[in-house]
């Protein structure tokens, strides 16, 4: 990694008595998130050699035989979803998710302490979806769908 | 990115004069795609070590100016 050759020779420029602290601890910490971040990564990328060392998580149903299903609200999504994921856990992974409502200030510190209790393990390389329940509810499914940012593997209801 | 060029042609410090570098800072430059630094790891008579570092700011090249926050970004 060019960083660490990068710190060694700012190291070696600064035991020449010039002054690279700035630059030399900029470079030491993007060494350390590159490192973290390489970690975080890490636990979710194995060998895959044959179709068993597969897994598929999925989040929503998008159509079966004759029918979409973006009518239905997104713990119709999960649950099915739980279901399918049941009969084979060998490949399919159920997402875990919560169901919080924004009104109840008990439901929603329940929703953050989980939250907390998720992105507190470390895991910095998975899929959080924020969603409407109604995901035919386009206006606020649009402004909402924009807190899609890499986090765990976790899909977070609103009522 | 990070590229070095020694010289060891006595003396080696003639480096800085070809690069227009002085070996005795550590100079920074902003470009359009971040900043570039110029440092000389080693600098003695026999010797003469210019690095440039290229620091490169992936985040404003993305979403620079004019570029709407969107989501492709992910």
């Amino acid at each position: 990694m060019s960083l660490g050759q990068a710190v060694a020779l700012l190291e070696q420029t600064s035991a020449r008595g010039i002054d690279t602290q700035s630059l030399l601890a900029t470079c030491q910490q993007h060494q350390t998130l590159a490192r973290r971040y390489v970690d975080a990564y890490r636990r979710y990328c194995w060998p895959v050699r044959s179709i068993t060392d597969l897994k598929l998580a999925p989040f929503h149903v998008l159509a079966t035989q004759g029918e979409t299903h973006l009518a239905k609200d997104h713990v119709w999504h999960m649950e099915t979803l739980a279901e399918i994921c049941r009969a084979d856990e060998q490949l399919l992974l159920a997402t875990p998710y919560l169901v919080i409502d924004l009104t109840d200030a008990d439901s929603l510190a329940q929703g953050i302490q989980w939250w907390e209790r998720l992105t507190g393990q470390g895991g910095a390389c998975n899929i959080v979806i924020l969603a409407c329940r109604d995901v035919i509810d386009h206006v606020s499914t649009s402004l909402i769908a924009r807190i899609i940012f890499p986090r765990s593997f976790v899909n977070v209801h609103y009522l | 990115m990070l590229l070095t060029i020694t010289a060891a042609l006595q003396p080696a410090t003639d480096l800085g004069y070809l690069l227009h570098k002085n070996p005795a800072h550590l100079q920074s430059f902003s470009l359009s795609f971040g900043r570039v630094h110029v440092f000389y790891p080693e600098a003695s008579n026999e010797r003469c070590t210019s690095a440039l570092l290229l620091e490169i700011d992936t985040v404003h090249l993305v979403r620079g100016r004019e570029k709407a926050v969107a989501l492709e970004q992910f």
